[in-house]
This record gives C-alpha cells, structure tokens and sequence, in this order.
C-alpha cells in the first residue's frame, strides 16, 4: 500500500486507538450512585455479560476502523497500480532501465501507443510524483549507457527514446547501473525496469545474473528493484525475417537466393500479401501459409555485371510494426577460396567439406604451408591447420590475416610446450574407450549453429575417441560432458581462430562423417568471406561509427541509426541492419524466474499483462476508503442505537 | 397545648380534595366500635337482618313481643352490626426505600400517602395503626381513632428513617400472626423480595380474612434505567456494589425488571390483594384517588 501523503497516513494512525482511550478511561471515570433493584442489576449483568462485551467490542472495533480508513483516506492511498507501486520507496536517485528493444515497439488495442511509450508514460508520471532534488538515470538497451535526465520532458521525446530495432540485456543494462551506483554511491537508489520480459532480453540462465546479484547485495547504498512488466502480447502477429543471402553465378550467369521466415502466433490457413523491394522496384508475392512459420526462398535474378543492390521484404502493418520488415542488400560476385593445410589422408576429404556449395563461385585447396606464408594467405576465407607446427613468422602472418577478418580453423594434434597462434595452449593427448561425448554447444550462433530450418546439428551423437585440450578454452562454443572444450572460439580483430579438439582421423573421431563437419565449414567459409564483400549485414546495435553512414533504405530521422532497421552506405561500404532473430521469439520469463533473479534485494514487480488502461491502473482509492469508513460508521450507528424497548409494566 | 408542627408529609390541599372520599372495606371488618363497616356480628344498627328463637342469656328487650302473641313463642329481632375500620399501616422502612429520583424519595412519598391515609381515616372514625419495620419491627402503633393517636402517628413518621435492609416476608408473616380480628392491611414498600414468597404472605393475611392493599413504591429512575456514563451502583441495604456501563445492561436490566413487576401485579390481582403502583412522579392525589374510589365501587358491589 502506498500513499501520497504518507506524513498524513503516520499523523492519523495513532488516532485509531482514540476510542479503547476514550472507552478505558469512561469506565475509570464512573459516576456512584446509591441503587435499591441491585438484584436486577446483578441478573442483568450475568446475563448480558457476553454479549455486551462483544458489541462493546464490536463498536470500538468499528470505530478504530472507522478512524483507520479516515487516516487512509486523508493520506490518499493508491492502487496497486504502478504509480503507488512506484512511489512507494523514498528513494533520492532513480535509475529507470528501459527496454527499447524491437519487441517492445508492439501496440495496445487503440494501435496509438507501442510498449515503450506506454513504459514512459507510467514512468513518467510516477517520476513526477517525486519529491524534488530526486535524480533521475536513464540506462536504455539501445546504447546501455547511464545518462542523467535533467528534465524529465525529455523522456517523452520519441527521437531520444522511442522503440528501436535492436535487442535487449537486462542484465547488461543493470551492470551498468551497478557501475553507475558504485562510481556515484547515491544514498537510496531505485532501480525501475520497463521491460516485455521477453526470455531474450533477460536470458535467467546466464551466470551473470549471480554475479550481479551479488554486487548488488555488497552495494553500500540501498538499492531497491522495481520491474514493470509489459508482458501483454497481440492475439495476431505476423513477423518476417531473412534468415539468409546468398548470391550464386553459374555459367556466367547471377542469381540472388533469400530465405525468408515468417512466424505468426496463430494458425489456420490464410494468404499473406509479401512486399518485395529490390533497388527501388516493388512486387507483390502472395503467400499462402497455414502453419505457424513457413520457411521459403525468393530468387532474384541479376543482369549481368550485376554489382549489388538492396532492399525489403515487407508484410501489412499489425499490432507490432517491428518485425513486420526486414532488409537486405548484396555486393559483386566475390571469389571465395578455403586453404586446408593437411599431410593427412582426409586433407582431400576436408578440402571438399569446405568447398561452398555448388554454383557460388568458391573452391578450396589442399596447399603447403609456404602458401599460406606471406601476402598469400590474404586471399582465402578460411586456412584449415591440420597437424601442423608453424614458424613464429608463419604465426605472425597468420594473426594478421585473422585481424583482418580471415577465419582460421586448427586440428590437433598440436606439439605441446608453446602456445600456437597466442591462444591455443595444447595439453595431452587423451584416449578413452568410453568415448568423449558432447552435451553442449552454441546452437543459435556460430558454426555449430541450427539450421535455417530450425534443426539442431547432430553434435550430441559425434563420437570423440582421442582428444587433445586447449588449457586455455577460450569461448567455448561446444563442450564435452565433462566441462572441457570440444571446440573454441578466440577472437581476433574481425576474424577469429576455432580450436576442435578432436580430427577425422578414425582413431580419434567420426567428424569425417560430414553432418557437422560440412555445415561447420560452410559456415566458416561464409563467415571468413565477408571480409571480401562491400556489404556487411548485422543485428541493430549501438554503434557510434554509422553515423556518419548514409540512409539508402530505412528511417534517416533516427538520432542513433544504427539502432535502427534499414540500409545504410558509406563509400563502398554498405551496411544491412535489422533486428535481431530473437526478438521475435515470444517466450516471456515468468514472473517467479524473475523474483528469482532478485532474490536477496529489495525487489517488487508491476506486470502489467492486460491492456487495461492507464487509469484503472493508476487509480486512487480514496473513494473506497471514505466508503468502508462509512460503512464502518454506519454499523456502528446501528449498534449503538438503544432498541426499543418494550414497557411491560404492569397497570 | 401541643405545638402544631409543619409536616412535609402533609398536605393540606390534598387532604381538602380527598377530604369527601371515604376509605371503605371491601370485605366484613371487626372493629371494636360501632362504625360505617359492616361487620359479621349482628348488632343493634337500624337495618333488620333476622329472627331467632330466644335462648336463655338474651337481652329479653330483644324479644319481639308482636310474633309472641301471634305465635306464643318467643323470638328475638337481630339487626345487622356497623362497626369501625380497623387498619394497619405497614410501612417499609429499610435502605431501599430512600432511593430518590427526580420528585423525592420513594420514602417521603410513602409517608405522604401513609399520613393522608391515616388522616382520612380518623377522620371518619376508623382506626389506624402503624408498623414500621426494616429487618425488625421498629415501631408498632396499635390502631386506634383518636386525634391524639393521629398525632403519634405523624409524630412517629417523622421520626422514622430509612435504613438497613428489609425482611419483607418475615414481617408479614409476622402482622398476619398478630392480628385477630378483621382488619384492613395496607402495605407500603418496594417489594425488592421473592415474588412466591411475597404472595405466601399475601395469602397468609388472606387466610386470616383481612383486606389486603398494596402500594407498590417504585422509582422512576428505577424503571427507565436512562443512564449513558459508566456507574458504580452501590446496594442501599447492603455493602455490595457494581460497576457497570448501564448502556451495555440496559435492555436485560429492563426485561427483568418488566418482569418482576407484571409477575408480581398479577400474582397480587390473583390472590386478592389491591396493588397500586406508586410512582414518586406521579403524585399523590392520583394514585389516592383511584385507591379511595375503587375501595367505594368494590364496597357498593
């Protein structure tokens, strides 16, 4: 329960106890009289004892009540909407955490306000209520960063902070407010989260949320959690993605494949009106669907000397604008090249597991080492090691090349003693006859990744017989089941170097058996030629440097554009962004997974999961109060009031 | 001469206003003069009531010499014997009687109706006694129908005060073992006793044939119970007390305190026995009148 005037509410309180006072002290202040029916007066007594005692008991209750919902009333309590629920601390700085993501940019049923104007508002008005010389801290995902809000107008400024197509992490928006209040160290501090509570964006799993949870108890200032909710979710939703660009020239001739996913939250059969833009030109692809997703490809075919272009692929507006578009763009046709550096048997083996797929102008060779040894190895989008010890000017090159984007993929075994490429640092080579199993890997991301369709690689049943570990994993991109690294991941630059502890030689593993070897290569291969092409695609994220980056497709009125979904040109450089895959995914954290998550710290939640309006959600309540005083007035008038009695005396 | 002293239980208007109105037995009195009440003796008044054959001993003036020389045989002519009213005051005196309301105490008022009481009676020839009592009987006047015995009635009422606690039934019990003859018996008191054991005695006066009337002296403070702050009663026969918040016991103290009275007007009406009800508030003349006129309607039946 909370108060607007809560110095009322505590001025009031001890006035409930004003009539047992006035009732105690009645009856130590008796009047004697001298009286002849005592025998009367003693039956009566006995008999009504009881009864009287409890209407004695009942009226003073009434009236303490009465009095008790007069001080509520005075103090003017509020719901438990957000407001009371907001104002209900004594805090003198608040930290307002706000969820910009894509999936906030959902609207309530009068199609006027999306989630994240609806966060604001609320927030807004509960900042108000404030007292002032309160100070407000603004950390919002789209650039996680603590800026303090002088005025709070400009919270309402939509160009400041309006939805975006960008992701969320809560948990990386609350260690900045973590670092805020150390470096600040404000006395009482209020944390509000306005969140969807999409699983995404909070990702309970992590083992940050430990670690955060933690500092926050060790915090000398109080700090005080608040996460309003804004869990309400349109009954219909149509979203649209591209899950995948390629272009593939074959006899001379160019081609454009895009995959498209479209995810709606109902089923049954209906045709959706799919907008395609290619370099300004608009059609119109009518799209049966009747599951909830449906996974397709849309060829674009290019005239020749075709040397890139963009666009969309657009659905009709609904309740959540922001996954209703989704850009593209593409460059020349790029000559991709693997070089496997193997003296093994399975080299051939490799080098065809790498080759792109048939069309897409790629190859891979099995080389020497003198070919990847200098400006050579520029040319190739990935370098295979296999088996192999290299000279400490080979390694320097090869760091270079991986800076610059190139990808690097090692299989053991490697000499142990010195480290190889900086980060490796080879262990023993491991054998057991149980066989190393693998329980865990990374499949949203990175090479061991589902597929477009969604399924999982089969990594679980790969069977690892010999193995050798990198004492140092790095990031660990799949795992045995004992902890230790199956394959990782050390970034470097803008290329990275992958370690698998394990080859495809038969005594040491089943990799030569191609369904997570081929698709682990491919995307390697792809990821490795990106730094050939002009045109890089990326989830929207804060990025200071595409400012200075042109509007080809999209909003241009955004203040920070690469927060937002579109095309963007620099030079030659050209820059795809659109919102993460995630956010589409509408599974929420539930409400208990997130007092988890606070467990230990002053925490309360508002979750707001209907469209009610504002005001049933913010109301106060003095009118129920003055109604239950009245109430309690009235019961108390009516058993005070004397019955009529009736006169039986005799003639 | 005796000096003529100021009584505040006398009151001379009252007694010009009842002064026409005669106190009349509703049942046969045996007085020890000839008086205005019947008697269940036959005596020498001028109304006729029988013949009876002479017996040796009779007044031979009683015969009636006209039968004997029509028959030969000697009768003698018996006429219905008026006697004076003998009446017995019985008067409460305990603690519980000076309970006092707004118009006086319940004692002051019975003293008024016992001394017009007395006054009219005297005044038409009939004789009064006076029995006071608490737990014990403090005075006893014998009736008699002097002005002198009229004085010492008045005298001794206004010497009494109210004090101690009662023992209602044993004096009633008492008087009704003590007077033989016939005799008017008025009661005044509150009757704060038994009601079975109130009634015995009634029926014990009546058994012994005397005209029983009650007045029945009771607040009306004690009726209304109109009290709003908390009160330490304090009991007027006794060292008792109570505290008590007279809102919270009002309505049971007034159902049992209906109770007793219609139970005890009823029993009274049902063993004869005249009840008035003698509220302090009420006046005298009131409930005088209506006790003086309902003895003349009962006395004319």
């Amino acid at each position: 329960m909370t108060f607007i005037e809560p110095f009322l509410f505590w001025v009031f309180l001890p006035f409930i106890l004003l009539p047992i006072l006035i009732h105690l002290i009645n009856r130590m202040r008796y009047t004697p009289m001298k009286w002849a029916a005592m025998d009367f007066l003693f039956k009566a007594k006995r008999s009504s004892t009881k009864f009287a005692r409890v209407r004695e008991w009942l009226i003073l209750a009434c009236r303490s009540l009465a009095l008790l919902f007069l001080a509520f009333t005075l103090a003017r309590p509020l719901s438990g909407g957000w407001l009371g629920w907001a104002l209900s601390g004594e805090a003198d700085t608040v930290i307002i955490l706000l969820d910009r993501s894509s999936s906030m940019s959902t609207f309530d049923e009068t199609g006027q306000v999306n989630k994240v104007e609806k966060a604001i508002k609320m927030i807004y008005q509960s900042a108000k209520q404030m007292p002032q010389g309160t100070k407000f801290v603004v950390i919002d995902s789209g650039s996680a960063k603590a800026a303090i809000i002088d005025d709070l107008d400009r919270l309402q400024d939509p160009v400041l902070f309006g939805v975006t197509n960008g992701g969320a992490s809560m948990k990386d928006m609350l260690a900045t407010a973590y670092e805020y209040i150390q470096a600040s160290n404000p006395g009482n501090c209020d944390l509000w989260l306005a969140s969807d509570l999409q699983m995404s964006s909070w990702q309970p799993e992590s083992e940050e949320w430990q670690t955060l949870n933690a500092d926050f108890k060790k915090l000398k200032s109080r700090t005080s959690f608040r996460v309003l909710g804004l869990s309400h979710q349109p009954d219909k939703n149509i979203s649209v993605n591209l899950k995948n660009i390629q272009r593939f020239t074959e006899s001379g001739k160019s081609r454009l494949e895009v995959s498209i996913e479209m995810r709606r939250s109902y089923t049954g059969e209906e045709t959706i009106p799919l907008t395609i833009n290619l370099n300004g030109s608009e059609t119109v692809r009518q799209v049966k669907i009747s599951q909830e997703s449906l996974l397709f490809t849309h060829r674009f075919e290019l005239a020749d000397g075709d040397m890139g272009g963009h666009g969309f692929f657009k659905i009709p507006e609904d309740r959540q604008p922001g996954d209703n578009v989704s850009y593209f763009a593409y460059g020349p046709s790029v000559d991709v090249k693997t070089a496997v550096v193997s003296q093994q048997k399975y080299a051939k083996l490799l080098s065809f597991a790498a080759a792109p797929p048939i069309g897409a102008a790629s190859s891979a060779q099995v080389v020497d080492k003198n070919q990847i040894s200098g400006q050579l190895v520029r040319q190739y989008s990935l370098v295979i090691l296999d088996n192999q010890e290299i000279s400490k000017k080979e390694e320097i090159q090869l760091l270079k090349y991986i800076e610059r984007g190139g990808q690097l993929l090692v299989f053991p075994p490697v000499r142990q003693g010195k480290r190889l490429l900086k980060f490796i640092d080879p262990d023993e080579v491991e054998t057991s006859q149980d066989e190393f199993k693998i329980d865990t890997w990374d499949e949203f991301q990175g090479p061991l990744a589902n597929t477009l369709q969604g399924e999982s690689l089969p990594v679980n049943k790969l069977n690892v017989m010999t193995r050798q570990l990198s004492k140092d994993p790095g990031q660990v991109l799949a795992s045995y089941e004992d902890g230790q690294a199956f394959l990782s991941r050390y970034g470097l630059g803008k290329g990275a170097v992958y370690y698998c502890s394990s080859n495809l030689e038969k005594g040491w593993s089943d990799l030569y058996k191609g369904p997570i070897l081929l698709p682990m290569l491919n995307r390697l291969v792809n990821e490795g030629a990106k730094k050939f092409s002009t045109v890089l695609s990326e989830n929207c994220r804060y990025d200071d440097s595409l400012q200075s980056f042109e509007v080809l497709l999209g909003d241009d009125s955004k203040a920070i554009k690469s927060l937002h979904a579109g095309v963007y040109k620099s030079g030659d450089d050209i820059r795809v962004l659109n919102r993460p895959a995630f956010e589409d995914n509408p599974t929420l954290i539930s409400e208990e997974k997130v007092t988890e998550l606070f467990d230990g710290l002053e925490f309360s939640m508002f979750n707001k999961s209907s469209d009610e309006t504002e005001n049933e959600t913010q109301s106060e309540l003095f009118s129920m109060f003055a109604f239950l005083m009245l109430i309690f007035l009235v019961i108390e008038g009516f058993m005070t009031l004397n019955r009529p009695l009736k006169k039986e005396v005799a003639a | 001469m005796k000096e003529i002293k100021q009584r505040d239980f006398l009151d001379p208007q009252l007694l010009a206003k009842l002064g026409r109105l005669t106190v009349e037995a509703r049942r046969f009195m045996e007085g020890g003069f000839a008086g205005r009440h019947k008697s269940p003796h036959r005596g020498s008044s001028v109304e006729f009531s029988q013949y009876r054959k002479y017996v040796q001993g009779d007044d031979i003036r009683n015969i009636d010499w006209r039968v004997f020389a029509r028959t030969e045989r000697h009768f003698v002519k018996e006429f219905e014997a008026d006697t004076n009213l003998r009446t017995y005051m019985v008067f409460d005196c305990s603690g519980s009687m000076e309970f006092a309301g707004e118009s006086g105490s319940k004692f002051k008022f019975a003293q008024k109706l016992i001394a017009t009481l007395a006054q009219l009676l005297v005044q038409q020839g009939d004789s009064v006694g006076l029995q006071a009592f608490n737990d014990e009987i403090l005075e006893d006047l014998p009736p008699r129908n002097s002005p002198k015995h009229l004085y010492a009635i008045y005298e001794t009422l206004n010497d009494l005060k109210p004090h101690g606690k009662t023992d209602l039934i044993k004096t009633i019990h008492d008087i009704a073992g003590k007077i033989r003859r016939r005799a008017l018996v008025i009661i005044f008191s509150d009757f704060y006793s038994d009601i079975d054991e109130l009634i015995d005695c009634f029926s014990h006066l009546h058994y012994k044939k005397h005209d029983v009337a009650v007045f029945h002296l009771i607040d009306q403070a004690e009726m209304q119970f109109e009290m709003s702050r908390p009160v330490r009663f304090e009991d007027m026969e006794g060292g008792e007390s109570l505290i008590a918040d007279p809102v919270s016991i009002k309505e049971r103290y007034l159902t049992e305190f209906n109770r007793y009275l219609k139970e005890f007007h009823d029993g009274c009406l049902a063993h004869n026995v005249e009840y008035h009800l003698a509220v302090p508030g009420e006046g005298a003349e009131g409930i005088l009148s209506s006790f003086l006129l309902d003895r003349i309607r009962g006395a004319k039946k």
